[in-house]
């Protein structure tokens, strides 16, 4: 498994090739000015990866369909110190949408992951750790081994959270709760009005097992886990998907780059027109609907389908334009500027772990798992902007491992080998142009939260590479969905349909905003002919 | 461009720039509310004030008619979308009505738009709507101010309106055209108007100048002044629903069922389709289905109530929203909202009088403003016939 990863990750070129049968891809196709191109079926804005599912699934149904990158660039892969090298974007896949992957048969395509349903590893504020199975069915039987008092509870919680989870993972996606019978309708949205805190202070005594639940439920949310609504922050981390396996984490082989060229191929495949540097000005609107697209370079390509996979105010406040919008519409995509980030942090480690209760768990997922109280303070913390020129208390730290999963990634430093550690930090102030300053609190914070998993591995830290400027956290669920719905009306402009970052509940890779943009586009399509 | 329902219950109403001329004149001392600000219901006797609108010429204070300024580049763009409106193809000068619609297509207000100069209009509404104005401005080069209480706003109206306008110095430019100017010292801006079917000029000037200019024209011409009872009949008579009273403005509405379609409160003829875009058009040409019409009817009686219901053959098909005594007409007419079956037979209609009193016999009354309704339906189904 490990060397075909490295070969996706050391044949860049070969891999961006197109098929033998299909045209040259990736050649800068600036038309001259004012001309006007037509017979396309659709076009896609934006080469993101649910940019390149929707043109996949486009191309797939037999429409002719460009794909316009603009400034989007994909993953990429590169040495942050010597010998090191590690994969921007994802580190993990946990909401793969799995019909998209069957829609687009992504496996033919190149997707695999190194590894499926990843353990993972919860290190606490008091030194404890626990391991637990991949699959989150066991879960069930890893807490009863760390706290007998609430093992019934939790396997009875574990049961409504997942029950939960696998109703809802429809409107996750971007479904309406109507989709539901009304009885487990009205159920569910019972269940959607918990705070998070409140029903693990209800239900469980272990403070462990409540750190570990409030860790995971408000990882990358914005909610901390005393909001209200949060319970269901968790239910949608179970929603997910990985692998065939609800709730479980997987690597994919080459990171979110590897994840990225599967649907590349699939886009090629489906024999869709890659354009991605042909720069788009604008979206045509005329009358009530779609005409095309206006270039940079003055030329029209028209279509009567855009799908756009770019965030909401670039393809609506800058391609549309608050012309062609409703009112109420436009009011919708106001949102308040986020105040909560993720920060994305490799570490170069000489030699691996130090010896330790981490130093096993190298292919696993390490988690940390702060206190309740040092959760709130580290909120409380990031909301005020890291004013005290750092965190007061550890973070939520996720590790994994890439280069103990595929080779390549590090150099081999005498007889143990060294290691790259990708990390995600959370809460951190969410900063549009972060300065030094920032990133040595970040680096600060990293290493102090990468200490309580792994005592003493700051002395084997080589180098620090921090991905600045920190990703927003996702919106709480309900915000998220309600702005997701809005937004895949695309304020009713026939012809368009919208895929971008606002019209997905919950963050990672996931593609069902593309899948079901990419099918109501065929079903226009079709509607037309 | 219509008042808003009154609220005679809001306590300490603003003053507006007439409001010291207003009240030495209003000898009935009969008030309400409009807006918030204070609005006399009769200055004399109702019957009098109206006569002499159609007779000759009356003076009304047309401050608590909400005005906002719309400047910039892209102040036109702005207009068309906000409202239905023909903005961009306004000359300077030029006036035109228009809705202002939801997303959903449902009516908000009736507004009226004015060109002043390249980059400035003048948008008059029954209602305040800042929010809405202040999403709407985003993304475009434009600002929206409202001036409502930083100008008074005097309409002159009656067959002889121009001539009591002009013999102040206040005339607008023609028939179709603003004019503004300086009169004795005073910028002013005079716009020719309609209210029902009286044709006017309303002049707007300064808030600080607005007893001079109440007095130059008194003393030019001496109109009678009109109270909102008097305007209401002419209101009726025109067949111009009144927001919040005939219909509920679509953002203020508590319950969807609630909302109006243009069509529904006889007023498709200011959102027409083949207009460029403007919001709530994409709604609109989904063609809802009509479900129930605003109509003026005429009874055989000298008096009904809001709310009254409106039977047809088979039973219920709807109710008055308002009325008045028209003395033209010698009865009461009322706007009526019917089902949209009982309009579309016009059957005989009976209204049901108050307390469960005698049955009243009603029928459909045309309106100038129904008429116009009634051509731009024909031109419509003409044109689709054609296309056909």
């Amino acid at each position: 498994m490990a060397h075909e990863a490295t070969d996706l990750l050391t044949e860049p070129k070969e891999a961006l090739a197109p098929s033998a049968s299909s045209e040259p891809v990736d050649q800068p196709r600036p038309s001259p000015r004012g001309r006007i191109e037509g017979g396309v079926d659709a076009l896609v804005l934006g080469a993101t990866f649910d940019g390149l599912a929707a043109a996949a699934l486009l191309g797939k149904a037999g429409l002719k369909t460009i794909l316009l990158g603009g400034e989007e660039a994909e993953p990429s892969i590169r040495e942050f110190a010597p010998g090191y090298r590690c994969v921007d974007g994802e580190h993990l896949v946990g909401a793969l949408d799995p019909e998209l992957v069957s829609a687009l048969d992504l496996y033919r395509h190149g997707l695999a992951y190194a590894a499926r349903r990843l353990d993972t590893v919860y290190f606490f504020s008091d030194g404890a750790a626990l391991l637990t199975d991949g699959d989150i069915y066991r879960l069930r039987e890893s807490v009863a081994a760390m706290s007998e008092a609430d093992a019934a509870a939790f396997a009875a919680f574990a049961e409504r959270a997942l029950d939960a989870a696998q109703i809802l993972r429809g409107v996750f996606e971007g479904g309406d709760m109507s989709d539901l019978p009304a009885a487990l309708a009205d159920g569910m949205r019972r269940a959607l009005h918990d705070s998070l805190e409140e029903v693990l202070d209800d239900t469980f005594t272990d403070e462990r097992l409540k750190a570990m639940l409030a860790a995971e439920g408000s990882f990358r949310s914005a909610a901390r886990p005393g909001d209200p609504f949060t319970f269901v922050s968790l239910v949608r981390r179970w929603a997910g998907e990985a692998a065939g396996l609800q709730g479980a984490f997987a690597y994919p082989e080459g990171g979110a780059l590897g994840v990225h060229k599967a649907a590349r191929r699939a886009a090629e495949a489906g024999r869709v027109d890659f354009r991605l540097a042909a720069a788009v000005k604008s979206v045509l609107v005329e009358w009530d609907g779609v005409a095309g697209v206006e270039t940079e370079d003055g030329g029209q390509i028209r279509a009567p389908i855009v799908v756009c996979a770019l965030d909401a105010r670039r393809a609506f406040s800058g391609l549309i334009g608050a012309n062609a919008l409703d009112i109420e519409f436009q009011a919708g995509l106001i949102a308040p500027a986020p105040q909560i980030a993720s920060v994305r942090v490799n570490f170069a480690l000489a030699g691996g772990l130090p010896e330790g209760r981490a130093k096993p768990h190298l292919a696993r997922r390490l988690f940390y798992a702060p206190s309740r109280l040092e959760l709130r303070r580290a909120y409380n913390a990031a909301r005020e902007g890291w004013r005290e020129g750092e965190p007061a208390a550890p973070l939520i730290m996720e590790v994994v491992f890439p280069s103990a999963l595929e080779a390549g990634l590090a150099p081999a430093n005498g007889p143990e080998q060294g290691h790259v550690a990708s990390a995600l930090l959370h809460p951190a102030p969410y900063r549009l142009e972060a300065d030094e300053s920032f990133a040595r609190a970040v680096e600060r914070a990293a290493r102090a939260t990468f200490e309580k998993i792994a005592p003493g591995v700051s002395a084997r830290i080589r180098a620090v590479d921090i991905r600045l400027p920190p990703e927003p956290a996702a919106p709480p669920v309900l915000a998220a969905w309600a702005r997701a719905r809005h937004v895949a009306a695309a304020s009713g402009v026939r012809g368009l349909f919208f895929c971008g970052p606002e019209a997905q509940v919950g963050p990672g890779i996931q593609g069902a905003a593309a899948r079901r943009a990419a099918q109501a586009a065929i079903r226009y399509h079709r509607g037309r002919g | 461009m219509i008042f808003p329902a009154d609220n005679p219950c809001t306590e300490d109403p603003s003053p507006t720039a007439l409001f010291s001329a207003v009240a030495s004149a209003a000898r009935a001392n009969s008030w309400t509310s409009v807006n918030g600000l204070a609005t006399p219901r009769a200055y004399s006797n109702v019957a009098e004030e109206y006569e002499a609108a159609h007779a000759s010429a009356v003076m009304a204070d047309f401050g608590p008619i909400i005005r906002y300024t719309v400047r910039g580049s892209d102040a036109a763009a702005l207009l068309s979308r906000v409202t239905s409106a023909p903005a961009s193809g306004l000359i300077p000068g030029e006036s035109a009505r228009g809705l202002m619609l939801d997303a959903g297509g449902f009516v908000v207000d009736i507004v009226e738009a004015t060109r002043l100069a390249e980059e400035l209009f003048l948008l008059s509404t029954s209602l305040r709507h800042a929010r809405r104005m202040q999403l709407a401005a985003r993304g475009f080069e434009a600002t929206v101010e409202e001036i409502t209480q930083r100008v008074a706003a005097l309409a002159i109206l009656g067959p002889e309106a121009r001539d009591a306008a002009a013999a102040a110095g206040l005339d607008a430019a023609s028939e179709t055209l603003a004019r503004q100017k300086r009169v004795r010292g005073v910028e002013t801006c005079a716009r020719p108007v309609h209210f029902g079917a009286l044709p006017g000029v309303e002049v707007i000037f300064p808030y600080e100048e607005a007893l001079v200019l109440w007095e130059r024209l008194r003393r030019a011409r001496a109109p009678t002044p009109i109270g909102l009872d008097a305007l209401e009949i002419i209101r009726i008579e025109g067949g111009t629903p009144r927001p919040g009273l005939d219909f509920i403005n679509a953002d203020a509405v508590s319950h969807g069922d609630d909302k109006r379609s243009p069509d529904e409160i006889g007023l498709v003829h200011l959102a027409p389709l083949d207009r460029a875009w403007f919001n709530g058009r994409r709604a609109l040409a989904q063609a809802p289905r009509r479900r129930r019409m605003l109509a003026v009817v005429i009874l055989d009686a000298d008096e009904t109530s809001p709310g009254a219901p409106v039977h047809g053959r088979k039973g219920p098909v709807g109710r008055i929203t308002s009325w008045a005594w028209s003395p033209r007409l010698r009865r009461a007419a009322a706007f009526a909202e019917l089902s949209a079956e009982a309009f579309a037979r016009t059957e005989d209609l009976v209204v049901i009088g108050r307390g469960g009193g005698a049955p009243v016999a009603a029928r459909l009354f045309e309106t100038p403003e129904s008429r116009l309704a009634q051509a731009f339906r024909a031109s419509q189904r003409q044109a689709t016939e054609s296309a056909g």
